[in-house]
């Protein structure tokens, strides 16, 4: 073969192959050969002429202890690797993410400063100061143990009814809570707002591209998660079930800005919930009650949230969707399904296209069509925002008192159905295996044919198939190993594993956790999490703002942060978990209309890519990108060697018939963690 | 019937249904008698690409096996198909196995089924090919699909640090 090969393909279907590459493997690509690097640098000038499959969501990996300040490591859920990306000044340590969208980071430093961070090309925006309404004087930085920025406190007057100080108000110390909202793509030029919350005292800004402040939008109703949609705000309320919608240009043409109210819920237990747009443009809601006696998961109602033109407040709402029927329409795009015609197998075929990223603060709703790389008909999901809710208390309370600020990702296969795995896919999964080894599941279960997911393919050769399996009920001397090696590593099940010749890892977690419910608190790790404000039951009444034990504020207490189960108010979400949650992007920006755009014509290329870009924005580097940059979902993953088929759960262990049961699902999930939880 | 003469002259008979799995080849067939030269494409790429086109051929002409079938009457239902071309799943089954070439054939048949205007087929080895690029770095990518590293190492150097974070081994 002369001179014909892969080093010269017509430009054209260069675009074609490079167009079907994750970002990073196409900037590996121009090391290849000199035709590629053109190729490459082509594409990269013209991208927007150029259709692009969308890339994979990032996930942050917020809390990296071994990587250097000035860098932030990603987890690319295609790849299944992280990537150490360096950005500018200020040093990551120093800042809190507050959210995050269109391959933007929003973030906060120490010092107060909010800016937009493109991570890739080190792109960076200095958004307006928010000194008037956040004195740096009196804010001061909360740090955790390895020194690096979780949040903020603020002296918050409180009454406090004991009189302690002359008069009835002291100040306490409040943890503030931030996050922020981005409706455009910065690089695409002016025209984006940024928005933001600020907790307590509940109040929303938000500024656009050009403003030197922050416009407070006077909000009269305490907001929990917006977002933004056709051009307007969409809030839903904290302490009821409302969404509200307000026109941001009212406020900068100096006009009161109305609020309306778009959406109400009629049950009183909705605790929270979720707004976001979905491929086609519309605006849903997801409401998850709870029973307010027991505190569990109810249900989860998803609706349309019905924007009527005219000014007049709309109630009009579609019916509620359960979860299938939410699939459905997102899929279908039709509203109202019937229930009849959403027999089980139907929709199972159905489904096969849909992921969905469920967080604290924004979903993302993607088609697997434009991310052939992540699992279809999955939901992915992290345990965010639910460390005031009491059914995750224990697990919250670790983290407040451990500074752990790790998340967790799980990964949800909703229809996913419960069958028994044939003796002929035993043998073709056992074959495959045994020639290729264990690797990637998902490539496994495509290879192999199997009509089953990577994540099936791998319980069921790691519980069924793997040689030298130990079957049968684990043995005295095998518990007193575990006991023993549980309280010299903690809940590090896959090395206690290792020192269990063939049991699995699951299988000790889950004999440990039928144990620690057998004798509960003989062992020494679990006393270590026994709250140390536990007399706190006096302040069962639901405080103000205030914080319970005042007199113990003298000082930014280190890691004992008392009494979770007295914050009937929302924690600060930059307590636990907040920087990482940034929120799922609109789902608008992956692959649509944007990239069609042709650019104008001449584009200096190559050379712009130039590394570590200047801190300060104006550097037109970021045009370059023309291709997608990956969306930045939130969520912490565990560290290090972090796989997120450890942690995905899968329905076929489950016994779910029609309803698709969130609750047992979500609660798995938590109990199938592999460093299980108090 | 069409016949089609490969480059090495040697001439292929079949169906029109087949052969216009090829747009080129449709457009042409329109307005000229039905042999038609493809100097370009050697005989042993045209036996691949016309297995191809005679699978594709049938499976499109006569799409309703019990499964595919039950599969258009579900979407038929709901308003929005978001199906990708290659919808049925024996016959994404027979394109995998289609593709377990070696990359230099993979070449010829993608620069033939170009020519030829065949764009599922393009898609499809473009997709392998893709696949086969993933989680690569560059002296891999090399090796495997032959290509000579013609940067000088100066070059090379600087391209890498340009990005140097999508370098890194995991």
């Amino acid at each position: 073969m002369v001179g014909r090969g892969w080093s010269d393909l017509p430009l054209d279907l260069f675009f074609l192959v490079f167009s079907k590459l994750s970002l990073p493997q196409f900037l590996r690509s121009m090391a290849v050969c000199v035709s590629w690097s053109a190729a490459v640098c082509d594409l990269s000038t013209r991208g927007r002429c150029f259709k692009f499959r969308g890339q994979s969501p990032w996930l942050v990996l917020y809390h990296n202890p071994k990587v250097d300040p000035s860098a932030i490591t990603f987890y690319a859920l295609d790849e299944r690797r992280e990537y150490t990306i360096p950005v500018p000044d200020p040093p990551i340590s120093d800042r809190i993410f507050l959210g995050s969208a269109h391959g933007w980071i929003i973030t906060i430093d120490v010092r107060l400063r909010l800016q937009l961070l493109n991570p890739i090309t080190g792109a960076q925006i200095d958004l307006p100061r928010l000194s008037r309404v956040f004195p740096s004087e009196h804010t001061h930085p909360i740090r955790d143990t390895a020194g690096c920025l979780i949040g903020f406190e603020m002296p918050i007057p409180v009454y406090d009814g004991q009189v302690r100080c002359g008069n009835n108000y002291i100040e306490c110390l409040e943890q503030v809570h931030l996050k922020a909202i981005l409706s455009a793509d910065p690089s695409l030029g002016d025209g984006y707002t940024v928005a933001l919350i600020q907790y307590p005292p509940g109040r929303i800004y938000f500024t656009r591209s050009g403003d030197e402040i922050w416009f407070d939008l006077n909000n009269p109703i305490l907001i929990e998660n917006m977002v933004f949609h056709q051009g307007k705000l969409y809030m839903s309320a904290l302490s009821f079930p409302a969404v509200y919608v307000c026109d941001l240009a009212q406020i900068q043409h100096g006009e009161m800005p109305r609020f309306r109210v778009v959406d109400q819920c009629a049950s009183s237990n909705v605790l929270l919930r979720y707004l976001f747009e979905t491929p086609q443009g519309d605006l849903l809601s997801i409401w998850r009650e709870k029973d307010t006696k027991t505190a569990k998961t109810i249900s989860f109602k998803v609706r349309k949230v019905v924007i009527d033109d005219e000014e007049k407040p709309s109630k009009r709402l579609e019916k509620t969707m359960d979860m299938v029927e939410i699939i459905n329409y997102l899929k279908g795009g039709r509203a109202v399904m019937d229930k009849q015609i959403l027999q089980r197998e139907e929709a199972k075929e159905d489904l096969g296209d849909l992921i969905i990223f469920l967080g604290g603060r924004k979903p993302l709703c993607l088609s697997a069509c434009d991310f052939p790389h992540l699992t279809p008909n999955s939901i992915y999901f992290t345990d965010d925002n639910i460390f005031r809710d009491p059914e995750f208390e224990a697990y919250y309370r670790r983290m407040f008192e451990e500074r752990n600020l790790q998340r967790r990702l799980g990964v949800f296969f909703p229809m996913e159905k419960k069958r028994r795995w044939t003796e002929a896919e035993d043998a073709v999964l056992f074959q495959y295996v045994k020639e290729h080894g264990e690797r990637n599941w998902n490539a496994i279960a495509k290879a192999t044919g199997l009509d089953r997911c990577g994540k099936s393919c791998r319980l069921r050769w790691l519980d069924h198939l793997k040689p030298n399996l130990r079957k049968g009920p684990i043995t005295p001397e095998e518990e007193e190993l575990i006991v023993q090696l549980q309280a010299n590593m903690g809940n590090k099940w896959s090395k206690i594993a290792a020192h269990l010749p063939g049991r699995t890892d699951n299988e000790i977690k889950n004999f440990w956790n039928c144990l620690k419910k057998k004798k509960p608190p003989s062992m020494a790790k679990l006393q270590h999490y026994n709250y140390p404000c536990s007399q706190s039951q006096d302040n069962n009444i639901p405080l103000p703002a205030a914080y319970p034990c005042s007199q113990d504020y003298n000082i930014p207490l280190p890691a004992a942060y008392p009494c979770s189960q007295d914050y009937n108010i929302p924690l600060p979400a930059a307590y636990p978990c907040s920087q990482d949650y940034n929120i799922p992007l609109p789902a608008a920006y992956p692959c649509s209309q944007d990239y069609n755009i042709p650019l104008p014509a001449a584009y200096p290329c190559s050379q712009d890519y130039s590394i570590p870009l200047p801190a300060a924005y104006p550097c037109s580097q970021s045009q370059n990108y023309n291709i997608p940059l990956p969306e930045i979902v939130g969520g912490y993953l565990d560290h290090p060697g972090f796989d997120p088929s450890d942690l995905v759960f899968d329905l076929a262990d489950l016994d779910l018939d029609m309803d698709f049961n969130m609750e047992g699902t979500m609660m798995t999930f938590l109990d199938s963690l592999p460093d299980d939880i108090e | 019937m069409i016949k089609l003469v490969s480059g090495d002259g040697a001439e292929f008979e079949v169906e029109e249904e087949v052969a216009f799995q090829s747009k080129i080849i449709k457009d042409i067939v329109a307005d000229a008698d039905d042999v038609i030269p493809l100097p370009t494409v050697s005989s042993k790429v045209l036996i691949q690409v016309i297995e191809y086109c005679r699978k594709h051929a049938a499976v499109n002409s006569f799409p309703l096996s019990p499964s595919s079938s039950a599969a258009a009457a579900a979407s038929s239902s709901s308003s929005i198909s978001y199906s990708k071309p290659v919808s049925d799943p024996a016959l994404r089954a027979w394109d995998n196995e289609f593709v377990k070439l070696n990359n230099s054939s993979l070449f010829d048949i993608v620069i033939a089924a170009n020519y030829l205007d065949i764009e599922e087929l393009v898609d499809l080895v473009l997709e392998t090919v893709a696949d086969r690029i993933k989680g690569k770095q560059a002296q891999e990518i090399r090796r495997q699909f032959n290509i000579e590293n013609d940067f000088t190492p100066e070059e090379e150097e600087a391209l890498r640090r340009e990005n140097s974070w999508a370098f890194q081994n995991n």
